[in-house]
């Protein structure tokens, strides 16, 4: 039986048994950052850019309304690129996840592994932290404890900056047991050979 | 491997995760309560959380993993310290410190030279990791690359785009992470300024005025959350043109804020937090003023008259429903009125489905009434009693109706003797009650003649309180054997009918 694929955002991922997924894109905010829609304006006249104050609404007595209208950069500002996400795991992945991987880190247990892999804009091409070679092979020894976005008693991580295929990306790699190192890192490596980067 | 610092910091996280942080070690229990109000009074308010985590927000231990805010250990400063350099950035969406914009959060990476160490963060309840976590975003100072990247020393914090904040340093590829969206530190910025005017009420809402500015962001607008009672009612935009406090603070922009909460009647506070939109120990409490919301008016009660109808000899019944919003669910009452003059008041109570319904309330507002009445025709006026708000009770309806007087009486004793029944007994109509009347004699089912009354009854004059000669002895001349008779009395007023005042068996003897 052949194993389940993923593909998205020019990334394809072959899961290895026992393994989730996901590829993600999160959606480029439209609202334009100017002094006119820093307040909590309407999103109709934020998307437009600077224009004339909006006059305060008189609420309800719940005040409903008010207080659950979405600001208009509640998800940021016009002009921010999101970058395709990969994130792989060998255990259940939340629903809700920071791009490295946070919500998720928490709930792993000694013996699993999870892998974030961040595309970035092609402004980072040919720079000096993107240029020093290919995807890794990932060594026991790279992984640290403090080498952790969120130091989580017990773990260890391991970040990685390179190009390939002329995309720039990073990658991130979390063990649930620093002390598994070895037997850990064999995984990660599964993990990290499930994925293939098509040119763009 | 570890360094020796970095495994010390690690054990004393782990040391502290378990023990937990004295909440007295930086501010004492009032002031503690004091600063949470004032940096996060949603979080405070709303939310089960101790003073001191809305304060520094979520996860400020040590032990919770997370790298210090730059302000903390850097003299107060929203900027990377000395040795250490941009490294990355990446946002928390929908942040209260932004006003509901995306918070920024800006690395300051070290150099890999040594010239820092991990260590807990101390002096203020920030007391997050300095320089431990060896990790980057990656967005920014891009021409230094990961060989010579050291730990996380800190993080600054911006509700301005990194890539404009930091334009050619940092680039707009963005990263995610809203699990530190409500993390912050006590010396992040300047607090907003702000002044609240004014609390004035019109009928049952309260309009709030003053103004509002973040120094931070003096051009730009904020916001400002409204709390009455100390329940958030919402957070609303300022706007309005405050000329006065642009030329007092040398600002642009409009800072004003005008808007109107609603309120129940009652005594009530209402509370004024300027929203923090930039750097700042957080929200700013402009202040507090108590109102009086008058009640309302009030409204009057309604109600019916469905029938007003006449009871023989009896009275008048009056049916109809009533009751009073201000009090939906209770039984008021309804006063009755015959020609004018007061009968009486009388409750609800009866259940009318129908009324609920129509109305979408609750309760029994049926009345079924009977007031006595004498005969002849009658006006009927029924007024609502007022139970709550409001003045008077209005008038729900009026209706007339005739009390029919029909005649009565009574077959007292029926005799036989030879070849003849005698049938003793009196009748009276009231519609004139000092006339003789008839009555209607059946013999065994067939009539047999009508018969006046006009014998002297004074035990029944005396307890009718009436005059007149009602008696009546009618001789029947009958064949000898049984016989029955049934006696009518006739009606003399309006329509009506002959009723039966009695039956008797006789036995005629031959």
């Amino acid at each position: 039986m052949n194993a389940p694929e993923l593909t998205a955002h020019g990334i394809a991922v072959r899961l290895p048994a026992g393994c989730e997924g996901r590829i993600y894109r999160r959606p480029e905010p439209l609202a334009a950052f100017t002094p006119a829609n820093r307040g909590a304006r309407s999103p109709a006249t934020a998307a437009t850019g600077p224009t004339a104050p909006t006059a305060p609404t008189a609420p309800t007595a719940s005040g409903g309304a008010t207080v659950g209208r979405t600001h208009p950069g509640a998800a940021g500002w016009l002009g921010e690129r999101p970058g395709a996400v990969v994130h792989l795991a060998t255990f259940a992945l939340p629903v809700v996840r920071g791009d490295y991987g946070s919500g998720a880190v928490e709930s792993m247990t000694a013996r699993d592994v999870f892998l974030a892999m961040l595309e970035f804009g092609p402004e980072c091409l040919g720079t000096a932290l993107y240029r020093t070679g290919s995807r890794p092979r990932l060594r026991p020894e790279h992984f640290d404890p403090n080498g952790l976005q969120r130091r989580i008693a017990g773990q260890s991580g391991a970040q990685f900056f390179f190009t390939e295929r002329n995309r720039p990306f990073c990658l991130y790699v979390v063990l649930g047991s620093h002390r598994r190192a070895e037997e850990a890192t064999e995984q990660a490596n599964v993990l990290l050979n499930a994925i293939s980067v098509q040119a763009l | 491997m570890q360094s020796i610092s970095e495994r010390l910091v690690n054990g004393l996280s782990r040391k502290a995760k378990h023990a937990g942080t004295d909440r007295r070690s930086f501010l004492g229990g009032a002031a503690v309560v004091g600063a949470a109000l004032a940096v996060n009074p949603w979080g405070f308010l709303v939310r089960p959380a101790s003073a001191y985590s809305a304060v520094c927000g979520t996860a400020p231990n040590c032990a919770d993993g997370y790298s210090v805010f730059c302000c903390s250990i850097n003299g107060g400063n929203n900027s990377c310290p000395p040795d250490s350099f941009i490294g990355g950035w990446w946002k928390a969406d929908s942040s209260s410190f932004c006003g509901g914009s995306a918070r920024y959060y800006i690395d300051c990476n070290a150099f890999r030279d040594g010239h820092w160490t991990c260590h807990c963060g101390q002096g203020s309840c920030d007391q997050r990791r300095v320089a431990c976590n060896q990790f980057r975003y990656g967005q920014c100072s891009l021409h230094i690359p990961y060989s010579q990247t050291g730990p996380v020393v800190c993080r600054i914090v911006s509700c301005t785009p990194p890539w404009q904040q930091y334009a050619g340093l940092c680039t707009s590829s963005s990263a995610t992470d809203n699990s530190t969206g409500t993390q912050t530190a006590p010396c992040v910025g300047q607090p907003p300024k702000g002044s609240f005017d004014g609390a004035v009420v019109s009928g049952s809402s309260v309009r709030v005025t003053g103004w509002a500015y973040d120094p931070d962001r003096p051009t730009s607008a904020t916001a400002v959350a409204v709390a009455v009672d100390g329940v958030g009612v919402g957070n609303f935009p300022t706007g309005r043109p405050r000329a006065d406090v642009n030329r007092a603070f040398g600002i642009d922009g409009d800072h004003g804020f005008d808007v109107t909460v609603a309120a129940r009647p009652g005594v009530h506070t209402v509370a004024v937090t300027a929203l923090n939109v930039a750097g700042g120990p957080g929200n700013s409490l402009l202040g507090s003023r108590h109102v009086t919301v008058a009640p309302p008016p009030g409204r009057l009660p309604i109600g019916r008259v469905d029938s007003v109808t006449g009871s023989p000899n009896t009275g008048m019944r009056v049916r109809g429903w009533a009751f009073d919003a201000d009090v939906p669910g209770s039984a008021i009452k309804v006063a009755v009125y015959r020609d004018g003059v007061g009968v009486a008041w009388f409750p609800t109570g009866r259940p009318r489905p129908d009324v609920n319904s129509a109305y979408r309330i609750a309760g029994a507002h049926g009345f079924d009434i009977t007031i006595p009445a004498a005969t002849g025709r009658h006006t009927v006026q029924v007024y609502a009693i007022n139970a709550g708000g409001g003045r008077g009770n209005p008038l729900i309806g009026t209706g007339s109706a005739a009390v029919l007087g029909l005649p009565f009486g009574h077959l007292d004793i029926g005799v036989g003797h030879s070849g003849t029944a005698v049938l003793r007994g009196w009748a009276i109509d009231p519609d004139n009650s000092a006339a003789p009347i008839a009555v209607e004699v059946y013999r065994d089912g067939l009539g047999v003649g009508r018969f006046p009354t006009g014998g002297l009854r004074p035990d029944v004059n005396l307890a009718y309180g009436i005059r007149g000669a009602h008696g009546f002895e009618i001789p029947i001349r009958s064949a000898p054997g049984r016989h029955t008779f049934a006696v009518h009395a006739i009606n003399i007023g309006p329509a009506g009918s002959n009723p039966l005042i009695g039956t008797r068996t006789v036995v005629v003897p031959a």
